[in-house]
């Protein structure tokens, strides 16, 4: 009461004290130009304050002293008290996100308040850029997550590591909560929607989520609507892409004289026409993408709505990727104690495929356009309905056979969303139940006509048809409770979660086709097979965290999971975690250091799961069954167990260990993130591949240990503060990735080449995933022309003695760095991104420098070893049957390391926040080049490639991959 | 309001998770159950129906891609009869003699094989505990008896193309920390001795020599026709030879009710199948689940075939004068503007011409044992035992049906040849060749003078080591137990 009092008391005072005060106006704006409402101005040492106004004007009035010019998101201003009567301000944004909301598992959390290792991406990552895939926009974004985009084709699957890989067969990639429900597959979700994202990266955050976290948790948060004026967002872009570099084949002559030595004779004088296959296959792709969303609400009911529509076509035809996305986020207050919260997304795709890593003789597009005969024509000059059929073996048709034979196409229609409630039982105390439902609906339809292709012709035309759905549903109660009293604050939560999954599917696959080609369904085949697949699997689990914080000073969180999961005998496991935070800044020692104002370390422990890729049956020994011809009286198909089943299989459990430093400078221009992490996975689940001397040829078993240590750094600069502004975002990640042990006894291979049929890739104890194994190339001995190995097991031949590791997959670091330029209107991103250290295995020159068969060659092979030309890199032509040559060596071995220019955007607001057009408050456009410049040495299309996609134990395998492209494409966003 | 809400939705959570353990109880739909892991489950097939259809299993590997194309390569591609054809270097590579440890068609053929040994052991080796009363003791006996025989064929097979290979007769059908010792072995054997691989080969063939019936109608059940003639095989095959005992078993073929042929090509129009002359026949009922797609892979003109009929063999046939076995046997077809190749002009290319329905889901035959096969048999067991006329009077038998005269051979040396080359021109292309020149000592020497278009020596790059494959490199890197064949 006394204090009241005498607040009043100086408040007279000082009202009669400067009773000569002027009033001062002004306006408030941002470095863009844009006037900012809701900024608090106080004359220092007082009470005396105003807020700006929907103009971002104030009207103050004070005489001396000086004015404080403070708002959420904005370095706080102090400007001097003169004679000035007009104060207008400019103020910079604020890089401290130390007040940021992070969504965390069931909850949120203050940035300021962490103690784990979370990484945070937002629209702003996302904007302005091609971005089809969530995804995407945490490569090179978040420091300790390697997004790899294994091919450049339009809607692919993206690998994205949180702290490296973990697991052979159990899945490595992270769980996605989008709103509160669990999925992994985030393909369909619009990226425009996407509020923001938070990876949970080590394990004391990501624990709450058990069994299904230890790759990491990424939390995504879409948009939700505010209490304000009705808004409407329209943006827009469209682009066009091509590819990055050309690989040159021979033309008709270099392929005659390479076939002649071959195989002399065998070319008839008179096939010498050209086709330029490479221009044939790669064209320009074009990418569009429109977003229309509105947003608002009252006090009540808020909401969110938009519709999207993208549209991305590859460089190789027909690879495309349209989306159609709908989504509802709605807010409701029932009762003053209840609210209800949905999120409703309803997302329509159409894709179409380009087949791709695979040889030119399995219908893979690349291969096909570097390997076909250049002399070939595109269509059978003597009959025209037919493509120009291969002289020396007519089933590997050229790639415009391959591209545009078959008609197909993947339609996938997906509803996922959530309904929740929370209700208010008592102050503090908060009970919340939530239903998610991931409906999916998956159809594939192919149809390959009876006349132009050899095997359509063959077959008489084959139709395809996949249909399956998928369901997931997920109920989820959860209590939580937050109290503070002084200086302590605790919350706690507990909860419950049942999740089942049902998988049915149908395949129907025909032959026989009628020769009107205007049907394709499978009704019309004249023979038919098909078959039905069900699969289930459920999860149930119970949770609780408790979090304890002592004046935002000494923070403790602990949490325990407790899943059990259908696909184990065992099906119950318990995963605990702790963590600690300590705010150095905030003790009183501290008191007058300014230069650092933030400083806390943090520090935790947990244990988390992994159940994903483990089959749905595991536990049981199964029967296959197989048509066989109808016995009388019937008895059914034939049967034999095709998998081993083991009772005492358990969920991988990762025990990680994560100390962070997050350190705040310079009135927060200079934040810094340290993680440095220990992570150790047991019971990795092996498939102990058996000598096929056992029928079947895997049994899956936990017998591995897998190591990942590592340290990331992430910061953010403002390095000049000014009417220019420039931040820097820069992040860098270093993994090492380790087998430590293995039960059974390797090495286990993987990643097999087609062409040679040999593994390359190898799992071993002492060795990282993702490691190649094969002979070491000696190069091309002078005297035979054929490559030279090492006998590295000296006895005196070529065996599989002498093969050793030949490289690694995964790289020493790799890092992202975004540099952002604003000036008057205008807004310059340059974001960087890359990997070092990493190997490529190009087996797409296995198939162009080999000689082994009628297949077209690179030019490199122009300088192929002959009796005259003895001193060379490249081998003698071998011709049929030998391919010793390609073996899996060091021959093909490349650096894979890259530095490249994945965004540049260069934005222009054309309308600021005047009168000037009523009712289009915000008008810019932009332009944004996407991977223009990649410096690697890398010899292949593109480095960022992995044949065998996002798989753990085979990485960097370049196999005819669908490439890269190169993006330019402009845009605009409105706002109403 | 607020009350009855929270508690009913707490009382129903509650409720719910009563019936966890049910909740995660899921079962597979969409496979049967093998083995459920529990501790009362000790027996793998519950019920006769699941023996009989494990069987089926066994019977269908006779299907798989070893037999319908992977046998014919490795007897006659391997062999002067045919070339490799088509377009891949693992055929090629077996052609030629050079293949690598790495060959595709190595290691494949190495796990199909081993694969129906798989399926053969778990049948032989649990249909005695099988509950089910509607399986009698007879007809348990009978099912082991055709289970064995088809493990002896696919070891016979693995002797011949590997030499000495691991002998696994047990099945492993689950893994767990308790019988990890125990089948520790079975996982990563060693390679047995011939020896005793054939000692297997010859008791399974016993057990099933006593078990099987008599006829079938379909001749692609076992019968005892051809376990006997199996058993022939093998005594002519392992070393040292059992004349005496070929001879035997023979003549247990011969006296069972089988007759030739009257006209050669009656056995290839398609109009005769399990036929008289007919002993183990795989019979395809065509279409998507029963169709023969090797055929395919011999005949037609969209892609290049493999197998492509030789110059030494066609050669050998004209010779002979022996148009009426070799138009049988091969079709030559104008192949101009289709596809090139060194060994034979485009206008007058040759095709195999025994399996003559080679559409998509073909229901072509396959007859693995036939009649005319055992009597060529009986003749070189009768010469290697001194009896040259006795041996001469079956090489007759089936040159008269080929329209030929009575052969000129009287010696017995001659009369080797003799038979050797009328087996090869009565057996082409029924994968009998290679595995022929392999047990009569002649495979080096005879390949080496195979001659090409030109007349020329091809000069096949063959040696002792090359007479059996290399042991696949996936299989060592897996099983350090296996050591790898000299010369690879």
């Amino acid at each position: 009461m006394i204090k009241h009092f005498t607040l009043l008391f100086f408040l007279v005072v000082s009202l009669s004290a400067f009773s000569q005060n002027r009033s001062i106006t002004g306006k408030v704006t941002g470095a863009d130009g844009f006037t900012i409402p809701g900024v608090t101005i106080q004359l220092s040492g007082t009470t005396t304050g105003t807020i700006s106004d929907a103009n971002g004007e104030f009207k103050i009035s004070a005489d001396k002293g000086s004015l404080k010019f403070s708002c959420v998101g904005y370095i706080t201003q102090e400007i001097k008290l003169e004679s000035q009567a007009v104060i207008n301000v400019v103020l910079q944004e604020s890089v401290s996100t130390l007040n940021e909301v992070v969504v965390i598992g069931y909850g949120t959390q203050v940035k300021k308040d962490l103690t784990t290792a979370v990484s945070m991406v937002d629209q702003k990552d996302i904007e302005d850029r091609p971005i089809v895939s969530a995804a995407q926009a945490l490569q090179g974004k978040a420091a300790g997550v390697q997004v790899t985009q294994p091919s450049g084709k339009p809607g692919s699957d993206i690998s994205v590591h949180v702290r490296g890989a973990t697991s052979l067969v159990a899945g490595n990639e992270p769980l996605y909560v989008v709103d509160g429900v669990p999925t992994m597959d985030i393909r369909g979700l619009n990226p425009s929607d996407i509020a923001s994202m938070s990876v949970l990266k080590d394990a004391s955050s990501a624990s709450i989520y058990g069994a299904r976290a230890a790759n990491g948790v990424v939390t995504i948060t879409t948009f939700r609507g505010k209490e304000n004026t009705p808004t409407i967002k329209f943006n827009s872009y469209f682009g066009m892409s091509w590819l990055r570099k050309t690989i040159d084949v021979l033309n008709t002559k270099g392929y005659r004289d390479l076939m002649e030595e071959m195989q002399p004779g065998t070319l008839d004088p008179t096939w010498t026409g050209y086709t330029d296959w490479s221009k044939e296959t790669f064209g320009t792709g074009y990418n569009q993408s429109y977003q229309l969303s509105a947003s608002g609400g009252t006090e009540k009911t808020q909401y969110f709505a938009s519709i999207g529509v993208l549209n991305d076509q590859g460089i190789v035809k027909p690879a495309q990727f349209n989306r159609y996305s709908f989504r509802l986020n709605l807010d409701n207050e029932l009762r003053k104690w209840l609210k209800i919260g949905t999120s409703l997304n309803l997302i329509y795709s159409k894709t179409k495929d380009t087949p791709d890593n695979a040889s030119s003789g399995r219908g893979g597009v690349i291969m096909s356009a570097l390997n076909t005969p250049p002399f070939l024509k595109i269509y059978n000059p003597d009959n025209p309905v037919q493509y120009d059929p291969n002289p020396f073996q007519p089933s590997w048709e050229n790639p415009v056979a391959y591209m545009e034979g078959p008609s197909q196409k993947a339609v996938d229609f997906r509803i996922f969303g959530s309904i929740n409630a929370t209700a208010t039982i008592t102050k503090g105390l908060n009970f919340k139940t939530n239903f998610g439902i991931d409906y999916a609906t998956h159809q594939w339809d192919y149809y390959l006509d009876p006349f132009r292709t050899v095997y359509g012709r063959d077959q008489h035309g084959v139709g395809r048809s996949d249909k399956y759905n998928n369901m997931t549903w997920l109920w989820e109660n959860t209590l939580d409770y937050t109290r503070s009293w002084g200086k302590h604050k605790i919350s706690a939560l507990a909860g419950t979660s049942m999740q089942e999954y049902t998988h049915n599917e149908s395949y129907i696959q025909g032959h026989d086709f009628p020769a009107d080609v205007t049907v394709t369904t499978l009704n019309a085949a004249n023979s038919v097979t098909a078959s039905t697949d069900f699969q289930q699997w459920a999860l149930a689990s119970f949770f609780g965290r408790a979090t304890y914080d002592y004046s935002s000073k000494y923070y403790l969180t602990v949490s325990v999971r407790r899943d059990g999961s259908s696909k184990l005998a065992n099906p119950w496991g318990t995963m605990p975690s702790f963590s600690a935070g300590w705010r150095i800044s905030g003790e009183n020692f501290w008191k007058n250091i300014t230069l650092i104002n933030d400083l806390k370390i943090r520090g935790g422990w947990g244990k988390n799961g992994n159940q994903e890729g483990i089959p749905n049956y595991a536990r049981f020994g199964l029967f296959s069954y197989y048509p066989r011809p109808a016995t009388n009286p019937l008895s059914g198909p034939s049967v034999s167990q095709t998998t081993y089943g083991n009772p005492d299989l358990k969920w991988e459990t990762t025990n990680q260990t994560n100390i962070g430093i997050d350190l705040s400078m310079f009135d927060s221009r200079i934040t810094l993130n340290v993680d440095a992490y220990y992570k150790v996975t047991n019971d990795v689940i092996l498939p102990v591949q058996l000598p096929a001397s056992s029928p079947i040829s895997y049994i899956l078993t936990n017998a591995g240990k897998i190591e990942n240590k590592g340290i990331e750094f992430n910061v953010n600069t403002v390095n000049i503060a000014k009417k220019l502004r420039w931040d820097t975002d820069f992040n860098i990640s270093f993994n090492r990735n380790k087998v430590v042990a293995l039960e059974f006894p390797g090495p286990y291979s993987f990643g097999h080449i087609y062409s040679n049929n040999q593994d390359v890739s190898i799992v071993n104890v002492g060795l990282p995933l993702g490691t190649f194994y094969g002979y070491v190339s000696e190069g091309v001995d002078p005297e035979t022309g054929m490559i030279k190995y090492a006998d590295l097991n000296n006895n005196g031949i070529r065996d599989g003695g002498d093969r050793t590791v030949i490289g690694h997959g995964q790289p020493k670091y790799t890092f992202g760095i975004t540099n952002n330029f604003s000036y008057w209107r205008f807004n310059l991103s340059i974001f960087f991104q890359g990997s070092y250290g990493n190997d490529i295995f190009n087996a797409t020159r296995i198939d162009l420098e080999g000689m082994f068969d009628s297949k077209n060659q690179s030019v490199a092979v122009l300088d192929r070893w002959t009796p005259t030309n003895t001193i060379t890199e490249i081998p003698k032509v071998v011709g049929q049957n030998n391919v010793s040559n390609v073996y899996n060596s060091t021959r093909f071995i490349e650096d894979g390391s890259y530095l490249r220019l994945k965004a540049i955007t260069l934005s222009y607001k054309i309308i600021e926040n005047t009168k000037k057009i009523k009712g289009v408050p915000k008008l810019s456009v932009f332009v944004t080049g996407q991977n223009l410049l990649t410096f690697t040495k890398y010899t292949g299309f593109d480095p960022e490639v992995n044949a065998y996609g996002n798989s753990a134990t085979e990485m960097g395998i370049d196999y005819g991959t669908y490439p890269q492209a190169l993006t330019l494409i402009a845009g605009i966003n409105v706002e109403f | 309001m607020k009350k009855i809400f929270i508690v009913s939705i707490i009382a129903f959570a509650g409720f719910t998770f009563q019936s966890c353990n049910k909740f995660l109880d899921i079962k597979p739909v969409s496979n049967g159950i093998a083995v459920e892991n529990t501790s009362s489950d000790s027996v793998l097939y519950k019920s006769a129906e699941q023996v009989e259809a494990a069987l089926g299993g066994c019977y269908s590997d006779f299907k798989n891609e070893y037999y319908e194309l992977d046998y014919f390569v490795n007897g006659d591609a391997q062999s002067d009869d045919a070339y490799a054809g088509a377009d891949n270097p693992a055929n090629f590579q077996i052609d030629l003699f050079t293949i690598d440890a790495t060959n595709s068609n190595v290691s494949r053929d190495w796990r199909y094989l081993y694969s129906t040994i798989g399926k053969t052991n778990s049948v032989i080796n649990n249909v005695n505990t099988c509950p089910d009363p509607l399986l009698t003791p007879e007809r348990k006996k009978v099912i082991i008896a055709e289970a064995s025989f088809i493990r002896a064929y696919m070891y016979f097979q693995l002797v011949q193309l590997w030499g000495d290979v691991p002998l696994q007769l047990k099945e492993v059908t689950t893994i767990s920390a308790s019988n990890l010792l125990e089948i520790y072995p079975l996982l990563y054997p060693p390679r047995a001795a011939m020896a005793e691989v054939y000692n297997q080969i010859i008791a399974d063939l016993e057990t099933a020599l006593a078990g099987v019936p008599v006829t079938a109608i379909n001749k692609g059940y076992v019968t005892k026709g051809a376990v006997n003639s199996m058993l022939a095989y093998v005594y002519a095959t392992q070393e040292p030879h059992d004349w005496n005992k070929v001879s035997q078993y023979c003549d247990a073929v011969i006296g069972g009710g089988y007759s030739l042929m009257p006209e050669y090509n009656d056995l290839w129009n398609n109009l005769n199948e399990n036929c008289a002359e007919s002993i183990f026949e795989i019979n395809y009922t065509g279409g998507s689940t029963d169709g023969n797609w090797g055929t395919k892979m011999f005949r037609g003109v969209d892609w290049k075939k493999f197998n492509i009929p030789s110059n030494d063999l066609v050669k050998a046939f004209d010779e002979e004068q022996d148009t009426l076995r070799k138009n049988a046997s091969i079709i030559f077809l104008d192949m101009t503007g289709k596809w090139s190749d060194p060994d034979w002009p485009q206008n007058h290319y040759p095709f195999v011409n025994k399996y003559r329905n080679f559409n998509e889901g073909s229901d072509q035959n396959y007859i693995f044992i036939r009649l005319a096969d055992i009597l060529l048999l009986k003749a070189e067991a009768l010469n290697q035992n001194g009896d040259v006329a006795g041996a001469a009077t079956l090489v007759n038998q089936i040159r008269h049906r080929a329209k030929l005269q009575d052969t000129p051979a009287a010696t017995q040396d001659a009369m080797r040849l003799a038979i050797e080359k009328e087996r090869r021109l009565e057996l082409a292309f029924e994968a009998h060749r290679w595995f022929d020149l392999k047990r009569t000592g002649r495979a080096i020497d005879v390949m080496k003078n195979a001659v090409g278009p030109d007349g020329q020596k091809i000069g096949y790059d063959i040696n002792q080591n090359r007479l059996v494959w290399a042991i696949p490199q996936g299989e060592i890197d897996k099983n350090k137990q296996l050591v790898q064949n000299p010369g690879y």
